[in-house]
Order: structure tokens, then C-alpha cells, then sequence
């Protein structure tokens, strides 16, 4: 797992201070809500049912019984479609078979989907495929029904291949099962699907009452390997039995007897990404709208003369600033007419566009003079115009109150590319050069060592930003490691250029470590054009000169970037020298959102790699209304699978919480983290902070129109 | 791995971050929510609450000013007049929270965090009237920042007279009754009527999770608010 830690707005917190956190929260309440498998899958004990999680619904789960450990990520990806990510451990695997480890440790995907939905007479059934890529140790097919019979009990049969028709089989329906070609493993084992040996299982589940359910099952999986040949427990009997627990809607505990020998303990969590657990965002009160008087009862206040007078813009910014400054928005510059004004607004705090841009209006109510009908609120980022919302001052005094008010003003008003500054734009002198520095702590982890599954460095990191001019900055950060066990991972073997596996090197030599030192510059070029260049120390790893264009229209869901990098590669101590390694790199990219109300962005990269490989990047993510985000990305270039080494090719998953999402107040900090099972050099991209995409794609109009709700809050 | 997870969770908790603009660091910040919520739920220990405010203190006090109280949250606010937009009064706190009234009924709420978006409120004098049935809606947002309305039948009932004690006042009232149901919830809003139509005390939904806010004019003065 890597944690990005942009400068300077975004605070990132390690995934797991997230899910510890996150277990606070609360789902949205299901009739009988289903429940989870020792896999982490939805199901009874340890075989799968069929039915599924509420859409968007993300589970951990922790279990374990005997020898046997699973964690499991699982995320409902449609309200049919899910995928699970597992890290399996088996203990005393050299017990009687040799082995370099006491435990075995692999990592898992899963794929299912439910074919048909529980009617009055029709079971809910789902297909599976466990374990479906790579070694297949623990592979599985799988079809299951399930049918709730009144209130307390459900009822699953199913039938399973590969482990899961190792049991009281029923022969080969589909023919032999061919053996799996591991290669380098990370492969798709299609061949084998639903092939081999059949066997039926079957199990019951019975809801006591709101908080306890009992389950047992019939299991068809014959534990061959770890039973069997390697002799890592006793499987005793088919049944396993269990005891849950629900200490609230988002969390579950269980205890079972499993296969006639062992106790197993397992934990489920529950995350409804979608609904922010506290509801609608906290945060003081707007200053209401302030209605001009009626033209007829005072002319006076209506002439548009105060646009001739001396020196009115820097007043007019200053009021508006010191009314916007409990909400964290500063007004850069202001243009207008007699008719017409344009505020250009730095929105530092409050992750709602909508919200920013309602609050600026608002204000604007207050200060502007009467003659101003127009106003033009135009979000700026790193010193880019990226927007423009354009609003009827009349629409803003008519509909404060009115019900249904936020789609009533999203109807009236234009939200469009930033267009041309305001003829006499007048900048405030005060807003640059602009200071920030920041001191947080950081996590940096590394996952599936298979001698220590979670490695972590805990130290602190001072990040600064200097910005010269709007889209002109220079922003660095250093790094010291107070504790950790990072440096005593291993540095596996690899058959092309270090780009990423001697990241342990620069764990162990740099520290105190200078992590970035960048002079970044961003532009919008023309209208729906966005370009940066950022040369520097870019990464903890490489060094050099990146370059950005992106074309983003404001409305429509595509958006198309290029990029092209030089990167050097950094010493180990993470000083200021370079070692002889320069490659390169870069991608043309391309950005399609669709789904309507469920949104999912598509991404295809394709380019060049830091290894100097060439290929594509594909990725899909289920994007969240408030700012959440759950994805996977795959990585496919011309090293051949062989030369990538262990895992094929590079692949992983992706978080992106918001961190008001459990604060419940206005923040703009997002939480990120890139899961990957195992990090090699093939598929390697440069870290850059500051891509284009993400820096602007919230001000499109589905941007806005995600959280227009907030509007008027 | 969880008690690992929970170690890691409580070090960055202890290392709270600091920055140049004041934007506290995210731990920061949840350890004050978790203090503000201790706190909120020290005051509402469950049983009759201490008076928040006693006559003496509100003698000084010369704008008119509604007590504010939501009893689910532990919550005591006081509300004076700060802006009006047609028939729409805002009354705001002095820590940025405001209600807004269309002659006494509340019709919005900022800040409180469950806020009544907007709603669609029948006008205070058919409330006085004590009879009849009409539909009501709010508009709330929910935790995906989307607008969601809810809307009810409700039935109004005069009550007949009583009286309330308002800060240590006593006053004859006449008591109506709003009841609605919809979406699967009932409520009843209340309200207590002085001398025809002022609006000395009431008691009106702010969401179904969170209840009533219970609204008692403690400062009279000229502009009346209730009046129509």
C-alpha cells in the first residue's frame, strides 16, 4: 500500500486509522441484512450463498479457525455484480510437507454475480468464482440458491467445483478439471471453470432475534491439501455450526465449530460508502440572502455610477472576504459591470462546489451594489479557472425559501467553462505570494511480506508550499521515520530495471528523507484546456520534469490528457543526488464517466512505463456522490509475465475516502490508498502530485451536480 | 491484526497534525467531535434539565429572542432576528446557527447539522384556526448530499386552553395540534396560542431522527413575531 501525500490541502490518513474509524458508522437498514462467510463473501459459515449486499455496500471481514486466517475485502460493485480481495494464511504448512514457510500466505479475487433476485417462489442465486486467478490453491465455483422462509429463516443449496466438490462428490458434469499452469501466477484459470468433480452443499441460518443468529451447514469441501496431504488440521466431519453476534448494523462477530475439530472467530464490517454515516454536513449557518430594497422605493441604491468610482474593487473584496473567511473561501479577484459581477474564489476547505459557490452568492447579496444582476462565480485551482456558475441575483432572492429550492436554482442557472476574464478583472495584491506549511503525522505500509503481512513505518512529515503567483508554486516536504519495521523487508529478485522493488533500499537509507521538492506551474490554456509542468524532486523514488495537457469539457463524459515525463532516478539516501537510471515515460490518457446514478469512471493509460516497458493501464472505479470512491486498476505492458516475475503483471485496488465522510464537517481531505498484492517494476508509473484530471474534475458540471443538494446550505 | 490496526489508528490519533491556516488535522478534529459529543450528553442527563436561563438574565435583553431546545441533541440555543426576505424571518445564534419563520412556523434550519432544508408549512393562521387537513413537506439532505422530500398529511386539532410556563412566567394558552403521517412515521407538532394569535411556545419536527425543537419566545417586543 502507498499513501500519496499531496500538498498542501490534503491531509492523508493510513487506510487503517480509516477503518478503524469507520466502524462507527452506520448502515442504511436492510430487512434481514446478509450476512458474511469465513471468506468474507456473503454467506453462511464457510460455503457462499445466493444473495448479495445492498449495491455499494463494502465489507471487511477478519476470520479465522485451525491453521486457517482470511481477510477479505469485498466491495458490491453493482446491485448484482461483486468482487472480493482476500489475504489467506495457512499455519504449520511445513508441518509434515516441506516448505520455506511455517504459513502459506496467497492472496485471492473473487468475482460473483446474482443471476436471479429472491421472489415470492424464486430464490435469490448467485454464480461465483473464487480464488480465480493464480496459483487456485483455493479456487472454487460455485452456484448457490437461496430462499428466506418467514422472517427468522433462510435456507441455501448450492453446488460447487474445484475445492468446493472435493466432498461427496457427484461426478464430473462438465468433464476433467485441468491442472493450473502457475507460471508466475496472476493469470486467469478459465479453463478450469466449472470443470472436475461436482458436489452439492447446504445450509440454514436462523435469525434468533435482531442481535444473534445461528448457522450450520453441510460443507463440500474436503480441505484436502491442508487436511490431507499437509496435515495442518483435522477435518472430522462435514458439519460446521456457528454463533453470531451483531453489536451493531456495521459490525458482527461470530464463533463456530468447525468440521468436527476446530473453534473459528470471525469479525464482519459493514461500510456503506454512499451515505455518509452522520447524514447531511454539519457546518455553521450561511448569511442569508439580503434582498435590495424595491427599485422604486429607493432609485438611489439602484444607479450604476458606483462602477466609475476610484478604488471600489479592493472594498468590494475585502467585505466579501471577511464575511467568506469562517468558511474558507477567499475571493481572489473581482471584475464587473454595472450589471455584471465576477468574483474568481479559492474554495480551501469545503469539498461541496455547490456549497462553496451558494455561500459566495449569498454573500455577494450582501455586498454587491443593486444594479449587479448577474453574478459570475468562477472556482479557481492551483491558479486555474476551472469553472464558471453563472446566477440571477433575483433567482437567489426569490427561491431562498422556496421548496425544492436547490433544483429550482440548479434550473436557472449555467454552469459552463471558466470563458474569458471579466473585462477590468482586479486581482487582490494581498492573496500572493501565499505561505503554507503543514506537520502530520505519516503511515507508510507494506503489505503481504509473506514473512509479515503488514509492515509499517510511523513518523512525521513537515510539507510546505510557496505559492509566487496563481498557479505558480513551490512546494516540498521532508520526512522523519520514528518507528517502524519497514527497512527489515526483503528486496525480492527482479529481472528488470529497480524501478520499484528497492523501494526497502530507500526505506532503510533515506532518513531523514527530503520526500518532494517541486516548482510546479498549471495553466488553463484555452477554454476546457488545462496544461502543467512540475520539475523537481517529484517522488521519494525519481526525479525530473513532468508535463501535463488535459482537455476537460465541463459538461459530457469524456476528457482526454497526455503526458510526458523525464525522470531520473533518486539516490537511496533521499538527498538531493541522482543515481544513473533515466528513463522517459508518459501516457496518453483517456477519462469516460457514465452509470448516470451510479457513477463509475473509466480510465485507459497508455504509454510508457518507468522500466522503460511499454503498455496499458486500464482501470474502473464506482464513484460516490460524496466524494468516495472504490476501484481497480490493471496494468499490461510488453514484459513478458515471466520477466515481471511473481504476480505476472501489476494490478491493485483503490480507496479514496473523504475524511469528512465520518467527520460529518466540511473538509476537502481525502484519505487514499493503492492496495497492490505485490509490488514489481513492470506497469511502474511516476507519482506526480497535482494531476490534472483529479484537480479539476469536480468542477465539472456533474461535479456540481453531485452535491448541488448542498447549495443552499 | 485488528488490535495491530487499532494501535497504528490510536499513534496517529496521539500525533495530531498542526498547519499554517488552522485547519486542524483530521485526528484533531474527531477528538473534538468525540469531546462536543460528551459533553452534549453530560447536559441531557435524561431527566428534567436545569433551566437554561432565569428571568433576571433575559431582563437585560430588549430584542425580541426564542428560546431553542432539542432535547435529542442536549441542545439549548437562543435565537434573535437577523435577516427577513419577504414573509421569511431568519433568527440566528451568535455561533451560526439560524431558523427561519414564516409567521412562527419554522420553515428551514442551518447549522444544527439535521437541518430542515426547506419546507412547505401552511401559513400560521390556518394553524390558529385549530381545524383542518392539508399536506406539509420537507426537504432534507442526506449523508450523499442529495435532496430528499418527505412529504405528510396532517391533521390540525384545537386542544382547548391550558397553560405553559415559559421562564418562570406562567401564560393562559390555547393548544393546537398538528398531527402527520407519511412515509411510514407519525409526529405531532404543537403549538400554544396567547391571546389569539401569538405564538408563545411550540414544539415543530426538525427531522424524524432527531425529533422536535421545542421554541419558546422568551423576550417579547413590538415586532411580534407570530403576528401575521
Amino acid at each position: 500500500m502507498t499513501v500519496h501525500f499531496p500538498l498542501p490541502r490534503r491531509v492523508v490518513l493510513g487506510l487503517t486509522t480509516v477503518l478503524a474509524a469507520l466502524t462507527a458508522s452506520v448502515a442504511p437498514a436492510e430487512d434481514i441484512q446478509p450476512t458474511l462467510n469465513l471468506y468474507g463473501s456473503t454467506g453462511t459459515i464457510d460455503l457462499p450463498s445466493g444473495e448479495s449486499q445492498p449495491d455499494g455496500m463494502l465489507t471487511a471481514s477478519s476470520a479465522r479457525f485451525g491453521p486457517v486466517s482470511r481477510n477479505t475485502l469485498t466491495f458490491q460493485l453493482t446491485p448484482r455484480l461483486s468482487a472480493s480481495f482476500r489475504y489467506q494464511g495457512v499455519r504449520d504448512w511445513n508441518a509434515v510437507v516441506g516448505s520455506a514457510f511455517d504459513t502459506y500466505f496467497d492472496r485471492n479475487f473473487d468475482l460473483r454475480y446474482q443471476v436471479t433476485r429472491e421472489g415470492r417462489v424464486m430464490p435469490a442465486v448467485s454464480v461465483g468464482l473464487q480464488d480465480f486467478i493464480g496459483t487456485g490453491l483455493f479456487s472454487a465455483e460455485y452456484v448457490a440458491a437461496t430462499k428466506t422462509l418467514g422472517p427468522h429463516l433462510k435456507v441455501t443449496a448450492g453446488l460447487g467445483w474445484g475445492r468446493l466438490g472435493t466432498y461427496g462428490g457427484i461426478g464430473s458434469p462438465f468433464g476433467d478439471r485441468p491442472p493450473v499452469d502457475v507460471g508466475e501466477g496472476g493469470q486467469v484459470n478459465t479453463n478450469q471453470f466449472f470443470r472436475g468433480p461436482a458436489a452439492p452443499f447446504a445450509s440454514l441460518e436462523y435469525r434468533i432475534d435482531d442481535r444473534w443468529t445461528v448457522k450450520a451447514e453441510y460443507s463440500s469441501d474436503d480441505y484436502t491439501i491442508e487436511s490431507g496431504r499437509r496435515r495442518t488440521f483435522d477435518r472430522a466431519s462435514p458439519f460446521n455450526v456457528g454463533l453470531e453476534y451483531a453489536v451493531h448494523e456495521t459490525m458482527r462477530v461470530g464463533a463456530y465449530y468447525m468440521y468436527g475439530s476446530e473453534l473459528g472467530l470471525a469479525a464482519q464490517f459493514f461500510i456503506n460508502p454512499g451515505q455518509r454515516p452522520t447524514g447531511g454536513i454539519r457546518g455553521g449557518a450561511p448569511d442569508p440572502v439580503e434582498v435590495r430594497p424595491a427599485r422604486e422605493a429607493d432609485p438611489e441604491a439602484w444607479s450604476p455610477d458606483w462602477v466609475t468610482q476610484e478604488g471600489i474593487a479592493p472594498i468590494l473584496i475585502g467585505n466579501i472576504n471577511r464575511r467568506l473567511e469562517k468558511d474558507g473561501i477567499v475571493v481572489e479577484a473581482i471584475g464587473y459591470t454595472g450589471t455584471t459581477a465576477q468574483v474568481r474564489i479559492r474554495n480551501d476547505r469545503n469539498d461541496s462546489e455547490a456549497q462553496a459557490v451558494g455561500r459566495v452568492a449569498r454573500v455577494m447579496t450582501a455586498i454587491m451594489p443593486a444594479s449587479v444582476e448577474v453574478f459570475e462565480i468562477v472556482p479557481v485551482v492551483r491558479g486555474m479557472p476551472v469553472a464558471k456558475v453563472t446566477l440571477r441575483r433575483s433567482d437567489l432572492e426569490r427561491l431562498e425559501f422556496a421548496p425544492g429550492a436547490a433544483e429550482a436554482i440548479r434550473d436557472r442557472a449555467a454552469i459552463g467553462d471558466a470563458g474569458a476574464p471579466a473585462a477590468n478583472l482586479a486581482f487582490d495584491p494581498a492573496r500572493y505570494p501565499r505561505f503554507q506549511w503543514n506537520l502530520a503525522p505519516f503511515l507508510r505500509t507494506r503489505l503481504f511480506d509473506p514473512e509479515n503481512p503488514i509492515r509499517a513505518d510511523l513518523g512525521l512529515r513537515l510539507g510546505a508550499s510557496y505559492d509566487l503567483a496563481p498557479g505558480l508554486v513551490v512546494a516540498g516536504s521532508v520526512s522523519k521515520r520514528l518507528t517502524g519495521n519497514l527497512r527489515n523487508s526483503r528486496q525480492g529478485e527482479s529481472a528488470l530495471p529497480r524501478v520499484r522493488t528497492d523501494g526497502v533500499r530507500y526505506d532503510r537509507e533515506g532518513d531523514p528523507a527530503l520526500d518532494t521538492l517541486t516548482l510546479a506551474y498549471y495553466r488553463r490554456l484555452a477554454p476546457e484546456v488545462y496544461g502543467r509542468v512540475t520539475a523537481g524532486y517529484l517522488e521519494r523514488m525519481f526525479g525530473g520534469v513532468s508535463t501535463e495537457v488535459l482537455w476537460a469539457p465541463s459538461s459530457g463524459p469524456l476528457a482526454l490528457g497526455v503526458e510526458v515525463n523525464y525522470a531520473r532516478k533518486r539516490d537511496f539516501d533521499l538527498g538531493l543526488g541522482f543515481q544513473d537510471y533515466d528513463v522517459v515515460t508518459g501516457s496518453a490518457s483517456a477519462y469516460y464517466s457514465f452509470g448516470g446514478e451510479r457513477s463509475f469512471l473509466a480510465q485507459v493509460d497508455v504509454g510508457r512505463y518507468l522500466a522503460g516497458d511499454y503498455g496499458a493501464t486500464i482501470s474502473l472505479d464506482r464513484q460516490f456522490e460524496n466524494g468516495w470512491s472504490v476501484g481497480a486498476f490493471a496494468t499490461f505492458t510488453d514484459v513478458s509475465f515471466e520477466d515481471f516475475g511473481e504476480g505476472s503483471f501489476d494490478k491493485g485496488i483503490k480507496l479514496q475516502i473523504p475524511v469528512n465522510w465520518f467527520l460529518g464537517t466540511p473538509t476537502r481531505q481525502v484519505s487514499s490508498a493503492v492496495i497492490r498484492p505485490l509490488t514489481r517494476d513492470g506497469g511502474a508509473r511516476l507519482n506526480v502530485d497535482g494531476r490534472l484530471y483529479g484537480t479539476v474534475r469536480d468542477y465539472g458540471q456533474q461535479g456540481f451536480d453531485e452535491q448541488w443538494g448542498r447549495f443552499w446550505r | 491484526m485488528t488490535r495491530r490496526i487499532a494501535l497504528a489508528a490510536g499513534l496517529a490519533l496521539a500525533l495530531a497534525g498542526c498547519a499554517s491556516d488552522g485547519t486542524p488535522s483530521p485526528a484533531l478534529a474527531v477528538a473534538r467531535l468525540a469531546q462536543a459529543e460528551v459533553l452534549s450528553r453530560r447536559a441531557a442527563p435524561g431527566g428534567e434539565a436545569a433551566p437554561a436561563i432565569t428571568r433576571a438574565q433575559l431582563a437585560q435583553y430588549d430584542t425580541p429572542m426564542i428560546m431553542a431546545e432539542i432535547p435529542s441533541a442536549g441542545l439549548t440555543a437562543f435565537v434573535v432576528p437577523f435577516a427577513r426576505n419577504g414573509a421569511v424571518e431568519t433568527w440566528s445564534t451568535i455561533d451560526d446557527r439560524t431558523i427561519a419563520f414564516r409567521g412562527g412556523i419554522m420553515v428551514a434550519t442551518r447549522g444544527f447539522g439535521p437541518d430542515i432544508l426547506q419546507s412547505d408549512a401552511p401559513e400560521i393562521a390556518r394553524i390558529a384556526s385549530g381545524t383542518g387537513t392539508f399536506r406539509r413537506s420537507y426537504y432534507f439532505t442526506d449523508g450523499a448530499d442529495q435532496t430528499r422530500r418527505f412529504e405528510y398529511l396532517c391533521t390540525l386539532a384545537d386542544r382547548g386552553m391550558t397553560t405553559v410556563t415559559v421562564v418562570e412566567r406562567q401564560h393562559t394558552v390555547r393548544h393546537v395540534t398538528e398531527s402527520c403521517s407519511g412515509n411510514g412515521v407519525d409526529f405531532v407538532n404543537d403549538y400554544w396560542f396567547e391571546g389569539g394569535g401569538f405564538l408563545r411556545k411550540s414544539r415543530q419536527l426538525l427531522t424524524p431522527e432527531w425529533g422536535h425543537v421545542v421554541l419558546s419566545r422568551v423576550v417579547d417586543n413590538a415586532r411580534n413575531i407570530g403576528l401575521p
